[in-house]
């Protein structure tokens, strides 16, 4: 009932240092005109791949998946990307923000990957096959009390798909799905496998720094990140209690739970005000310096697609 | 042995509402006025409940809000989306008296239908405690009665107990 009750189980992290250093881009072609108009592009073919889709025919692969809900969350999904949301009580946080960047930046490949799931069981991207397994099948569509994620069919065979096929190591001792595992350690992921999505889906140029125990060795968050998001693409790596702090615990456990998409970060006097994309909308809210070195574990940059560096 | 040694408090229970019902109800009636205006949550988020935090929700931004942080922002966002101030300073006051931290309208499916409640949480524990968990007593508000299997097992469970008709609590880990 309450979606911030999911939080705190975003992701967990305790044992092993994770420090990802990616390769450098070549400055932010993300956000220039022309990328918008590729992504405007995107988005035609993406919807013209579903206007000629049969959306009435049920898949005999996912039985419990509604072709009416599938269809119509997709072409949702597709015409407003930041409305993608990972549900009440799940750990699907990192599946979602990779989704949001994924709908944003490559909606027709995302439309492609989803129907092929559901056609055939499967798809392919460019270095690795996407094959989920029979529990993965019978549990899409079925997934309950998790808010709007109930009725969102291809919502929960795609997160429940990526859950179970990237594994990091903190996924070690819980590799097969059981009813509930959405909650639970089985679909948490730790930083280095969030950036081997990234790099997987979208294609792009990553360059990451941080780690699921230590915060990035950076002697100024502020000028560093507003920095990366004039390269281009920010997804911070954070504890979200600290995002919403209360005062009434007493402890908070010093660990990333979250993953959010940053859009703007500026200077309001003392304090900073962000704009972050996480649950199906953006968020303004202005924290301090202090919160800000506090919160953050990770930050990821998307600095430009491969082939346009070609 | 650690059962034996744990501190007694008194947690709140269906009682609590009973004894605060008038105060309860009236904070509702002006959560509904000002909703309509624009969705939102409200609260506080500090133990001597000085400071509050205000999430305004619109189709595409939520702006989170905190005194603690930016009175002037916060003022500027409640000017901005013509929220009553005197109505607000009410629910605040009225939220101190009873201890409530966090007022809010959550939706949820069942069978394939949005529904959406009103929710206030307190302190579960009544008096605060060290080692005592963290828990929150969850009052919540449905506009009709909901025959669903599965919240019928859930009343039967006990993890949520009908106070009256349209009012149920619960007993939560988070309060928001």
């Amino acid at each position: 009932m309450n979606h911030r009750n999911s939080f705190a189980s975003c992701g967990l992290t305790f044992a092993f240092i994770l420090v990802c250093l990616g390769t450098l881009g070549q400055g932010n072609i993300i956000y220039s005109d022309s990328s918008r108009k590729v992504e405007s592009m995107g988005r035609r073919r993406a919807l013209s791949i579903l206007a000629d889709e049969d959306t009435i025919s049920a898949s005999p692969i996912w039985p419990n998946i509604n072709p009416s809900l599938f269809f119509r969350n997709i072409s949702d999904n597709v015409r407003f990307p930041s409305r993608i949301n990972q549900g009440t009580s799940t750990n699907f946080c990192s599946f979602a923000a990779l989704t949001h960047l994924l709908l944003k930046y490559k909606p027709d490949v995302y439309v492609r990957i989803l129907i092929s799931l559901y056609r055939t069981g499967g798809a392919e991207l460019e270095k690795k096959s996407l094959k989920p397994k029979k529990e993965i099948l019978q549990a899409a569509g079925m997934l309950k009390n998790k808010g709007e994620l109930d009725v969102l069919h291809a919502n929960q065979l795609w997160f429940l798909t990526l859950a179970d096929q990237f594994k990091g190591y903190l996924n070690f001792f819980d590799h097969k799905y059981n009813r509930g595992d959405e909650n639970k350690i089985w679909a948490a992921t730790n930083y280095a496998k969030f950036n081997t999505m990234l790099r997987y889906f979208t294609n792009f140029r990553v360059m990451s720094t941080g780690s699921d125990l230590f915060r990035p060795s950076k002697n100024d968050f502020y000028e560093y990140i507003s920095g990366q998001l004039r390269e281009g693409v920010v997804i911070l790596y954070l504890n979200s209690k600290y995002m919403h702090p209360t005062k009434y615990t007493n402890i908070t456990l010093r660990a990333p739970t979250h993953f959010v998409v940053l859009y703007e970060m500026y200077k309001v006097g003392d304090l900073i005000e962000i704009k972050y994309w996480d649950y199906g909308l953006k968020t303004e809210q202005l924290i301090t310096k202090r919160r800000l070195f506090k919160m953050i574990f990770g930050v990821s940059t998307i600095t430009s697609r491969v082939e346009e560096n070609k | 042995m650690f059962a034996s040694c744990a501190v007694q408090s008194e947690r709140k229970s269906a009682k609590y509402y009973e004894k605060n019902a008038v105060a309860i109800e009236a904070l509702k009636r002006d959560f509904d006025q000002q909703y309509k205006i624009q969705p939102f949550s409200f609260g506080f988020t500090d133990r001597s409940y000085k400071h509050y935090v205000m999430e305004v929700t619109t189709d595409t931004l939520r702006y989170v809000y905190n005194s603690e942080v930016s009175r002037s922002k916060m003022y500027e966002t409640i000017t901005k989306f013509n929220y009553d101030t005197v109505v607000l300073r009410r629910m605040s006051e009225t939220m101190k008296e009873i201890r409530c931290l966090w007022l809010t309208k959550p939706s949820f499916f069942l069978e394939g239908v949005r529904e959406s409640v009103t929710t206030l949480s307190f302190r579960s524990v009544q008096v605060e405690k060290p080692f005592v968990e963290n828990k929150y007593y969850i009052l919540i508000f449905a506009d009709k009665e909901f025959q669903n299997e599965e919240v019928k097992a859930k009343i039967k469970k006990g993890d949520i107990a009908k106070i009256k008709d349209g009012v149920y609590f619960m007993i939560g880990n988070s309060f928001r």
